[in-house]
């Protein structure tokens, strides 16, 4: 019986004790980010007041930012009249967009503009909650390709691969 | 007569077929991104900078600052037509705007607002003209340990006024002056938290963080839900006041615009605020409260007349002080780096040609707004019924290449893809991103200026203090920190940015 007790009190204290969850994980990230400056400040020379080494301002800093953290942190266990619970994070479109831009960091320089541009108009369409169709996201990736390249490759005159280089060169 | 003089050669500059030809590109993008929700002035201007490198600082900063106020007036058409703000400082205008429009009034709407910014947006300018070379003349006799300080009030001045809770926003300055600390250390030479990586030793551009906090991020939040767009098929028609619109419109325009013009100079003032405030002084000082929310026309004239007016005298801290008040002045004071202008109070003696065709750039460019708005309404109206999902894909693209063609090196867009994951960390712990961009790029200059004044005074602190102009400062941001703290300003605060949500 007690050994039950104890569970639900476990919970009880842990739904009371975190009354602010946004500012409980933002007091969280700022005191670690904090840490881990002060600690590769400190890998720098830290001079006197009159004659700064490189670790000194970014160490002043890091305590600042360590105590501001600090600060949110242990806010975040009193009460608030705010609703702080944290908005669902969608993985769907963060997903999408960072790989598109990746496979398309990756893919300009050895395949060029117009293919690359091709890859992260397609890829990136496919995070729209909207509805798709291929024809369409197949309309917008030859415009847009065609579009980037008039205006940055014709017009603005960018040092830009625009087709993969092996074809260039007459492989 | 010394004022004249420099108008002209400003006149001049702006004037130049080619000036005026980007001035007109300016505000015509302004306008458009103003136009459609979900891309704003920072993520635009952080995505056509590394394009305009070529152009030679007036000429660039011209467009910029186009882009800037022509997104203003954007953001007002859409909120009284569709009743969506384009632009975070047009959410006010949604309340009166859009139900005027809904009597049949769009055009009586609209007309009010462009004829109450082009107002607006001539007293700032003629504010930021006499007030800019008197602020740069005291600003001559700063030295490091007052920059110092008034860095220190710009910063707390932006997160005071700004929403949301200030400890988070001081927090969010803290993180953005420790990104600003990579690279190499200009006194020692030593290159700091570069991990090994050589690209972050010459620091990260604030391209890669703008765009991947204001552009990615912004991206991926608004993918979250479909964006639904009422889309109007009413014709606008009527461009035109009554007498008796005119006798309640005018009198608010004028309030709207000192409002503005004096709140868009202070630290962390700019477009939003000031129509806040307008609306609500509006509302309270009518005869008829009532009326407001329900199609009011004063609650129309008022805030676009403060916004626009801010967004005019926001460029006075950035052109005397080289202090910027917000993100996109922030932005702007980084192309004036990148070509190799030191922003501060020298730059009204050292440019003359930059300061004044800035200046005279902004009138003509008020007018070249009006002509875009008032008859060619239909064309940004048409625009909205673009769809998110072929709008996104292209923002993306555009951004990309940018990022590329900052240092012609992938490495930009791989960087900023952490801010753009970060940014989208920050939305959902309800940290604005702003401070931290502003923090970014103070942060080199105020250590600079830290160090510098320690080291005249041989280390004793207590020189921020002893000088008068530092301590004045020092007091007044302390002042700031009181206000929110005390329990009256609180609210009031609450209030004001209540209805944004």
């Amino acid at each position: 019986m007690s050994a039950q007790y104890q569970v639900v009190s476990r919970e009880l204290n842990v739904q009371i004790n975190i009354k602010h969850q946004r500012d409980f994980v933002a007091g969280l990230f700022f005191l670690s980010l904090a840490i881990a400056g002060g600690l590769l400040s400190t890998k720098y020379k830290m001079g006197t007041s009159a004659q700064m080494g490189p670790g000194y301002f970014p160490l002043l800093l890091s305590i600042g930012l360590g105590l501001l953290g600090a600060a949110i942190l242990i806010k975040s266990f009193f009460p608030t009249r705010e609703d702080g619970t944290i908005d669902r994070f969608h993985f769907k479109p963060l997903l999408t967009v960072i790989g598109a831009i990746t496979l398309f960091g990756l893919a300009l320089e050895p395949m060029g503009l117009v293919l690359s541009t091709v890859l992260l108009v397609a890829i990136s369409s496919l995070g729209s909650p909207e509805k798709k169709l291929a024809k369409e996201i197949a309309i917008a990736c030859v415009f847009l390709a065609a579009f980037s390249w008039a205006v940055f490759i014709k017009g603005l005159g960018l040092l830009i691969p625009v087709w993969p280089a092996m074809l260039v060169n007459g492989g | 007569m010394e004022v004249l003089a420099n108008l002209q050669l400003g006149f001049e500059t702006a004037l130049s077929l080619n000036n005026l030809l980007y001035c007109f590109i300016g505000v015509l993008i302004g306008t458009a991104i103003g136009v459609l929700p979900g891309l704003g002035p920072v993520a635009t201007i952080s995505m056509l900078l590394p394009l305009t490198y070529g152009l030679g600082a007036v000429t660039s900063l011209i467009m910029l600052a186009g882009i800037y106020y022509g997104a203003q007036y954007g953001g007002s058409t859409t909120a009284i037509l569709v009743n969506i703000p384009g632009e975070a400082s047009a959410v006010i205008t949604c309340l009166d705007g859009h139900e005027m429009a809904k009597k049949g009034r769009a055009g009586t709407a609209l007309a009010t607002a462009a004829l109450g910014s082009f107002f607006a947006g001539t007293v700032g300018t003629i504010a930021l003209a006499a007030f800019a070379p008197v602020l740069s003349a005291f600003a001559l006799d700063f030295g490091s340990p007052d920059y110092f300080s008034l860095m220190v009030l710009g910063l707390i001045g932006a997160v005071v006024l700004a929403h949301g809770s200030v400890l988070k926003a001081i927090a969010m300055i803290f993180t953005g002056l420790l990104i600003g600390m990579v690279g190499a250390d200009v006194n020692s030479g030593v290159t700091r938290f570069d991990f090994g990586i050589p690209e972050l030793g010459d620091s990260i551009d604030f391209v890669t963080i703008a765009m991947g906090m204001f552009g990615f991020s912004e991206i991926i939040k608004n993918l979250e839900k479909t964006m639904d767009r009422g889309i109007l098929n009413t014709k606008i028609k009527g461009f035109h006041l009554t007498k008796e619109d005119f006798k309640r419109a005018w009198p608010a325009v004028l309030r709207g615009t000192w409002l503005g013009t004096f709140l868009g100079i202070l630290p962390g003032g700019g477009g939003v605020l000031a129509s806040f405030s307008s609306y609500s002084i509006e509302k309270k000082s009518s005869k008829h409260p009532d009326e407001f929310g329900k199609g009011a026309i004063e609650g129309v004239a008022g805030p676009e007349s403060a916004n626009n007016a801010a967004a005019q005298t926001a460029f006075v801290p950035l052109l005397t002080l080289g202090i910027p008040p917000n993100s996109t002045m922030a932005l702007m004071l980084g192309a004036m780096l990148i070509s190799g202008i030191q922003p501060g109070p020298m730059v009204l003696s050292s440019n003359p040609d930059l300061f004044w065709g800035l200046v005279a750039s902004m009138w003509i460019g008020n007018v070249l707004l009006v002509i875009l708005n008032l008859p060619l309404v239909g064309m940004w109206v048409k625009l909205l019924s673009i769809p998110y999902r072929y709008l996104f894909p292209a923002i993306l693209v555009f951004c990309a290449i940018g990022l590329y063609s900052t240092n012609n090196s992938t490495f930009e867009i791989f960087c900023s893809l952490i801010f753009a994951a970060l940014g989208y960390f920050f939305v959902k712990i309800k940290c604005e991103p702003a401070p931290l961009l502003l923090g970014f790029i103070l942060g080199p200059m105020m250590e600079e200026h830290f160090r510098r004044a320690l080291v005249l005074s041989q280390g004793d602190f207590s020189v921020f203090l002893s000088r008068p102009i530092s301590l004045t400062l020092l007091t007044m941001s302390a002042g700031l920190l009181l206000l929110v703290v005390a329990p009256v300003f609180r609210k009031t605060r609450e209030t004001a940015f209540q209805e944004e949500d």
